[in-house]
């Protein structure tokens, strides 16, 4: 009888599994092996079979283009390859017999897009145009009369990359419109003549900031508003401005009021960590990203056992790869830049295919993560960000503060802990805060909040809660970061007087529980004055006080002097073990870390991640899990350990991961709720080796180099710009030959390599060992734009420099007179043939900055590594074009000033040293 | 047998960390005899022997320190010593001391600089002649070239290289120093000074750096160091420099 009663519990269960899931799935009108013909019964019915429930339909074809429903708009565009057929209205049809509801994603138009006609035939197409305004709402109403009578599974509007038109007007004819924001919001005139420029210290500029933010929240409030007038909700999709290497400032990102007006916030969750602290957004949905070129698609799918919403990019890539191959192979100019699709441009290997590609392991996959959804986190500690101080704080390069202040912190904590994130301000502020008992606040993560946040934050804590705060001031302000107030004496009891110079430092502590670094170790500290808070740690010769505590009411608050830096992350783990206790944790963990938990019912999910081994923790009866339990690796199906007591959990049971890359989700529960778990794969060895297989490049192609005297140059086929750097440098009298591929035995063919940014980074990216070896034996090399270490290109000369971010700048400049800028004057500027942006180098150690840019940052950076020479080059030769142009940028012969000092760095690569 | 413990013995004896690489030595200061220009034995007595004495009469026991310290044969020699120091007349180099001195630095030392080590002994023949040249110096972080002179200092923030002189307000000097007219380039300024170059006075420039690298760091003090019986603020400046609370705060002390 008990068994029935489990059985019927169990099937019941499993129904509110399956029906209480929520899979968007990102599809357009079908990809290029269907070119125009729409195959809409088979990618509902596939999408179907896999579980999804939504569709993000890309109704409006590239950025501000046709639309794939006639449509009578005035300035808007139908899509004419569609003949007689009418997508949107198949799609619906299709997909209102399975109940799968659908967005309708519009991407508008970008001031940069050389379209005509359409939207393009606007006078002005900002998002703060009143004229494209007309246009959508009209389209909207369109949707609403002709369509959603019929097809209620529409669920609304998604708007899709806004910040590519935001982020490429510059808003000089909005200089009336910009002072009167400053006079309605600021109640102050701005006097200035044009737009100001970017700099955090002006408050002028942040205003511009908080302008552009409104534009976009205008836009936004104003076709939700239009929307709910039909019922038809709002989607917005969402990038991390905090997190990006570019200059996101310009986007007009502002999650807080995006939050109130949207109903569904699109957000990645594979990037490291930085998911984490949107998963609270009210209307989040999660992307797991597998569609995107170089992603490690095991953490991918590890991310994605939070619990919530769930979406993938896109339906295509993952699913029909024999039509998708087949159609790029047949494409000569393709084949010849990236080999096969998936292993050459996508840069996954045939074992990764097979494991994690395909209608099967995706379905698998899916039913697996959407198994948890709606269940609740377990975590009781949250790192909380205020993204929209950070930005004006650094806007230029946020990413590079960000990743030391925020992202090092999140992955390094994970080591210890389950850890979510959240965000400062949000909606679900007041929840987070019964949810989460501990919080740490980052560096730079407290400034200008507003005065209910502070206050929020500091009834928290006299309610009991506890705060972490990092080496940062408490202060409230405007949005603008003026009429500030230090609050920091106020809630953390202590008083900052100045930022330390960084030193090596020493700890000492009475309290035994602390963690103390053995070793001096190098940091950046503030100079506290305590208050009212007791110091629980001093630097050992200084007696400077560097930790304290702070008791309010219930709560206390914990203040750090010290920035977090992983050489002490035990440190940090140590003090939050003091503060709260956490029901899931790693204890002596070797490389293995949290990604996500989820608890529900009564099982509880937890993704592992990284090689290596751990001990993990679990407190049952705090989590209010019932056993005898039974421990599963889901992936497999393998029991780990059956009959465990609440007790062995609390003492923790040990777990490895063998391989590398391999996806390691942990289920507890009673041997029941986890009978329906039986693996997606047979065992862990399939997992073996899945990072290791390389593809050669090219392998039957033969390497040609020219006979006769001068310096040998290679040139890697694969590059921006390869074909144009031959052609230049073979009338300059050197022997220039094309390089197929990049491992050791090519590279050897010549005294010289030149690597620009490659159309798929793979093959750069996998040959970097190669690269450093040939350079350390005496080869000199070239890397251009990306190839310099920037975004998807990995830094293989780290110390001589790497990018860290690609202004639209284009006017450079000699700061250095030597070899490589022979010829040259000091001063001497020049603008090159790429004009869209180059790469600013920060310069490691060994690097020498030979060329700035307008703005004195680094654009050509030399330096010598072992036997050889390195040029790092942000400039993208053999590449001419810039935004104003017609035609976009295209192959071009480098010629006058880039062209000598292309010539120049070729000639003191290849000069041997003169010892 | 006994070979074999004799071979295993002489294996500890010649890897063992211990042995060859603690810092035992508290300063050297580079003599700088061996390199030749025209005023090399003046330059020495007045400037690179006064800094040793005066470092002596601080209670310290310098060492005598060559020029080849920096070759890559004498690592183990020099990374014995937990501060070197270069007097401001030891301005060339040859690229492969420079290379050491780096190395120094990163592995742990202390290398406190009176010159801005600008010049390059490219030929390595010890001689100023012609091919020499001069570069800004990366292990330095500031480039200091032509001459100029200094009245008045301001110290940026209080730390153990300016404990003992007022943080945050200008102070004169007792009497006017010479120094190199400097630009930083990537050290962090802790004293800056006016610049009083072809006797105008011409903007600020740093008077007191450091730059950590790897383990440790180098000191970069601007004003030549010289009479500094008649400048206390400079004597104090050498004082911290040398000073064991120095010492702790930039170098790892492995």
């Amino acid at each position: 009888m008990r068994k029935i009663l489990w059985f019927v519990l169990f099937v019941l269960g499993f129904n509110v599994y399956l029906e209480g899931k929520s899979i968007g799935v990102w599809t357009s009108y079908g990809l290029q092996p269907w070119k125009y013909n729409f195959p809409v019964k088979m990618i509902v019915k596939d999408l179907y079979d896999l579980g999804v429930t939504e569709i993000y339909f890309f109704e409006q074809c590239g950025r501000g283009g046709e639309f794939l429903h006639p449509t009578k708009v005035k300035n808007a565009l139908t899509a004419t390859f569609m003949g007689n057929r009418n997508f949107l209205k198949e799609l619906l049809e299709e997909t209102k017999n399975y109940k799968i509801k659908v967005w309708l994603v519009w991407t508008t138009p970008t001031k940069t897009e050389k379209a005509k006609g359409g939207m393009y035939s606007l006078s002005d197409i900002g998002l703060n145009s009143p004229e494209l305004k007309r246009v959508y709402k009209e389209e909207i109403d369109e949707i609403a009369k002709d369509y959603l009578p019929e097809y209620k599974n529409i669920e609304g509007i998604f708007w899709h990359e806004l910040d590519c038109s935001e982020a490429v007007d510059d808003h000089k004819d909005d200089l009336e419109e910009f002072k009167e924001f400053c006079k309605r919001r600021f109640n102050e005139e701005y006097t200035g003549s044009s737009i100001p420029e970017v700099n955090p210290k002006d408050k002028w500029w942040r205003r511009f900031y908080l302008y552009r933010n409104e534009v976009m929240n205008t836009f936004i409030k104003e076709m939700a508003e239009h929307s709910k007038k039909y019922n038809l909700k709002t989607g917005f999709c969402f990038y991390m401005p905090e997190g990006f290497s570019e200059e996101s400032w310009k986007w007009g990102y502002d999650i807080l009021n995006l939050e109130k007006l949207c109903d569904m916030i699109w957000v990645s969750g594979y990037v490291v960590e930085s998911g984490k602290f949107y998963q609270s957004i009210k209307g989040c949905v999660i992307d797991f990203g597998i569609g995107y070129r170089h992603q490690i698609l095991p953490r991918n799918y590890s991310y994605a056992f939070h619990g919530l919403p769930l979406s993938y990019f896109s339906a295509f890539t993952p699913v029909y790869i024999e039509d998708i191959r087949k159609y790029y192979s047949s494409i000569k100019s393709f084949t010849e830049q990236y080999g096969d699709i998936y292993n050459g441009y996508m840069g996954y290997n045939e074992k990764k295919l097979s494991l994690f590609y395909g209608k099967e392991n995706l379905s698998n996959w899916l039913k697996l993560m959407s198994s948890w959804q709606y269940g609740e986190t377990p975590s009781k500690i949250a790192v909380s960000i205020n993204p929209i101080p950070f930005i004006m704080l650094y806007p230029i390069s946020p990413e590079v503060e960000y990743k030391k202040k925020v992202q090092s912190l999140m992955e390094n904590l994970t080591g210890y802990f389950d850890i979510d994130g959240m965000i400062s301000g949000s909606l679900n502020m007041e929840n987070n805060f019964k949810k989460y008992p501990f919080i740490i606040v980052p560096e730079d993560m407290a400034l200008g909040l507003k005065k209910e946040t502070f206050d929020k934050y500091f009834s928290y804590v006299k309610n009991g809660g506890k705060l972490l705060v990092i080496n940062t001031p408490i202060q409230t302000g405007k949005e603008d970061l003026t009429d500030t107030e230090d609050k920091t004496e106020e809630l953390c009891g202590i008083k900052i007087k100045r930022k330390n110079l960084p030193g090596y430092i020493s700890l000492k502590s009475e309290n035994p529980s602390l963690t103390l670094p053995e070793k001096k170790f190098w940091a950046e500290t503030i100079n506290i004055e305590t208050k009212k808070a007791e110091v629980i740690v001093r630097e050992k010769n200084t007696d400077a006080p560097l930790l304290t505590r702070y008791k309010i009411g219930k709560g206390e608050v914990f203040f750090s002097a010290i920035g977090f830096n992983p050489e002490i992350a035990s440190y940090f783990a140590s003090i939050i073990k003091l503060a709260v206790s956490s029901p899931i944790s790693l204890e002596d963990s070797k490389g293995m870390r949290i990604l996500e938990a989820t608890k529900k019912g009564n099982a509880i999910c937890i993704s592992l991640w990284g090689k290596g081994s751990s001990i993990l923790k679990i407190d049952a009866k705090a989590l209010g899990l019932k056993g005898p339990f039974q421990i599963k690796d889901i992936v497999t199906g393998r029991i780990i350990k059956d009959d465990v007591s609440s007790d062995i959990l609390l003492k923790g049971i040990p777990l490895e991961i063998k391989y590398v890359n391999q996806p390691f989700i942990v289920a507890i529960g009673k041997k029941e709720e986890l009978k329906l778990y039986n693996g997606i794969y047979p065992d862990e060895e399939v997992f073996k080796g899945i990072t290791e297989q390389k593809v050669i490049e090219n392998p039957e192609v033969p390497i040609m180099v020219p006979a006769g005297e001068g310096i040998k140059v290679g040139v890697y086929h694969g590059g921006l710009g390869s074909k144009s750097i031959i052609k230049a440098l073979e009338k300059s009298n050197f022997r220039v030959f094309s390089l197929p591929r990049l491992d050791l035995e090519a590279l050897n063919h010549a005294d010289v390599v030149i690597i620009p940014q490659c159309g798929s980074p793979k093959f750069f990216n996998q040959a970097e060992e190669d690269i450093r070896k040939y350079v350390e034996n005496g080869g000199g090399i070239l890397l251009t734009h990306d190839a310099v270490g920037y975004r998807e290109h990995k830094p293989i000369f780290t110390e001589i420099g790497k990018g860290i971010t690609n202004p639209e700048r284009d006017v450079v400049e000699i700061v250095k007179e030597n070899e490589v800028t022979a010829g040259f004057k000091k001063g001497e500027r020049f603008v090159p043939g790429f004009r869209y942006d180059h790469i600013i180098i920060e310069k490691g150690p060994l690097g020498e900055v030979v060329i700035e840019d307008e703005k004195n940052d680094a654009v050509v950076v030399i330096g010598k590594i072992g036997k050889g020479k390195v040029v790092l080059d942000g400039m993208l030769p053999g590449i001419f074009g810039g935004k104003t142009d017609s035609g976009g940028a295209g192959e071009k012969e480098p010629e006058g000033e880039e062209l000598k000092l292309l010539i120049n760095i070729v000639k003191w690569l290849g000069e041997k040293e003169k010892k | 047998m006994k070979k074999e413990i004799l071979l295993l013995l002489f294996g500890f004896i010649l890897f063992s960390k211990n042995v060859f690489s603690e810092r035992n030595k508290e300063v050297g200061v580079v003599e700088y005899k061996k390199f030749e220009w025209k005023s090399s034995d003046y330059c020495y007595k007045i400037y690179t022997k006064y800094l040793f004495d005066t470092i002596s009469n601080l209670g310290f026991k310098p060492e005598w320190i060559e020029m080849d310290i920096f070759l890559p044969e004498n690592k183990t020699e020099r990374d014995r010593y937990k501060r070197i120091v270069i007097s401001t007349s030891a301005i060339w180099f040859t690229p492969e001391m420079y290379e050491g001195m780096d190395d120094y630095v990163k592995s742990g030392g202390l290398l406190i600089t009176n010159s801005s080590l600008i010049g390059i002994d490219i030929n390595r023949n010890y001689k100023l002649d012609e091919g020499d040249k001069y570069e800004a110096n990366e292990i330095v972080g500031v480039y200091g070239h032509a001459s100029a002179q200094m009245s008045k200092i301001f110290v940026e923030i209080e730390c153990p290289l300016t404990k003992g002189i007022p943080v945050g307000e200008w102070i004169s000097l007792e009497a006017k120093v010479a120094g190199r007219v400097t630009i930083n380039k990537s050290a962090t300024v802790l004293i800056t000074s006016d610049r009083i170059y072809k006797e105008e006075t011409s903007g600020n420039q740093p008077f007191l750096t450091y730059k950590h690298s790897g383990k440790g760091a180098c000191i970069y003090i601007v004003p030549v160091l010289l009479d500094l019986e008649k400048n206390k603020y400079l004597l104090t400046i050498l004082k911290n420099a040398l000073s064991k609370e120095t010492l702790e705060w930039l170098t790892i002390g492995e």
